[in-house]
């Protein structure tokens, strides 16, 4: 099959297309691989190459559980879920601080977190990103990641229970309680958004 | 320099790295599945055992046993049993969420269902096969610790005074007499000639009994009625002896 046509191939077909030849996994990694190593940055806060190396065992083992998959659940629900479990897990080793990746990551994740939040403030603005980042840093890390799933992913709150792996009115009052403790620790740091 | 994509790949071919079989993840959800049902099935027997200890609580003895009916209720609660009931409940919902779809489901719908089961199971079971007294006998007979934990509700037989005992049978029935080892230990001569037991059952060593009587002294008592510890209703109604 051309690379055009595996381009648009949905990620079910690509799973069943990998599971008769390996090399059709090329697509799936080319599919996610930017994806999920700013998910990667955004929950550990990992450098590139720690990054990679993680991406790398991700990779592995969603390869490894390929026929786990089941189509009940969307492809990208699966593969964050994965995903996450290994950051989480890696994360609770070592405790770095997260990081954003770009400055429109910060617009869109304060303007997502309260809409009402009016953003004048250049968001490329080093010492913004930085207290978002101390900010994210301090909140528990079930907040943290129900957050960046929401505002920075744009999950919806299924996607998000599938990741997870909690019920969905779980997921709301997680995402409801973190946006409280974000808005408390902007507070206590005296972080103050126009 | 490689790319990350090509380093996964290479590593996918090196190590001849193959996805896991799918009747391997198959296999791990049934056996989840096979433990869940174990577990609601053991709590539905806990369940059984506490339904048959709150029907055998001598109610009819309350008042004879000078005791309130706050302080019966507390002194009949089958605290083991209701405690690895709800051991058994947190276990099934553990077991539950580690279902693949059990995550989406809240805690207290969970909960709710797995009562239910327990309680519908553990009804059947105590009314249609008994199971709440075999396994309350089992427990008195095989487990020590067991015994140790429940003497403070079978103490409130142990009153002489008032022409209550409880113990086990350590004699034959010869001569309408036979030796009875209390709950302390003392042993009692227990005299039954015109004394109320239940019907076809005869008395036997290690048999664990309730006596209504009258203390004659240190030794002897007159017995009145013979209660077995597990009710023998199902054998008839009780004769005079």
């Amino acid at each position: 099959m051309q690379k055009n046509d595996c381009d648009k191939q949905s990620d079910e077909n690509l799973v069943n297309l990998t599971l008769k030849d390996q090399d059709y996994f090329n697509y799936i990694i080319e599919r996610y691989e930017n994806k999920l190593s700013r998910y990667i940055k955004r929950i550990a806060g990992l450098n590139q190459q720690d990054t990679e190396d993680l991406l790398q065992d991700i990779f592995i083992k969603v390869y490894q559980n390929l026929n786990a998959f089941d189509s009940s659940l969307k492809f990208s629900s699966w593969i964050y879920r994965i995903a996450h479990n290994e950051v989480i897990s890696h994360w609770r080793k070592n405790k770095a601080r997260p990081q954003f990746v770009g400055g429109e990551e910060i617009e869109g994740f304060l303007h997502n977190i309260d809409s009402g939040l009016n953003i004048h403030q250049d968001v490329e603005n080093k010492n913004l990103r930085d207290d978002i980042e101390k900010i994210l840093a301090e909140l528990d890390l079930k907040y943290r990641e129900v957050l960046i799933l929401k505002f920075i992913e744009e999950k919806s709150y299924k996607e998000i229970s599938d990741i997870i792996k909690k019920p969905s009115g779980t997921v709301a009052t997680l995402i409801s309680r973190a946006k409280k403790q974000f808005k408390r620790e902007a507070g206590k740091m005296a972080v103050k958004f126009n | 320099m490689e790319s990350t994509k090509e380093k996964i790949i290479n590593k996918i071919k090196e190590t001849e790295l193959k996805p896991r079989e799918r009747w391997q993840f198959q296999l791990r959800e049934f056996l989840v599945w096979f433990g869940l049902s174990l577990i609601v099935a053991l709590a539905a027997l806990a369940f059984a055992t506490v339904i048959f200890n709150f029907a055998n609580a001598d109610w009819m003895m309350r008042r004879q046993l000078g005791l309130g009916m706050g302080r019966f209720i507390f002194m009949s609660m089958p605290y083991v049993w209701l405690l690895i009931l709800v051991g058994l409940i947190g276990v099934s919902y553990y077991a539950f969420r580690q279902t693949k779809n059990g995550y989406q489901y809240a805690l207290p719908l969970i909960a709710v269902i797995i009562i239910l089961l327990s309680i519908i199971f553990g009804w059947m079971s105590h009314r249609y096969l008994m199971s709440g007294r075999w396994i309350e006998s089992g427990a008195q007979k095989h487990m020590p610790m067991y015994q140790m934990m429940t003497r403070p509700r079978q103490a409130v037989w142990m009153n002489p005074e008032k022409g209550f005992l409880i113990g086990q049978v350590i004699s034959s029935f010869v001569d309408n007499e036979f030796k009875l080892s209390d709950i302390n230990r003392k042993v009692w001569l227990v005299s039954c000639d015109e004394c109320l037991m239940p019907s076809g059952v005869k008395l036997n060593e290690r048999d664990k009994v309730k006596i209504i009587g009258e203390k004659i002294d240190e030794n002897n008592f007159i017995a009145e009625e013979v209660i077995m510890f597990f009710r023998q209703k199902e054998m008839g109604e009780t004769r005079f002896r």
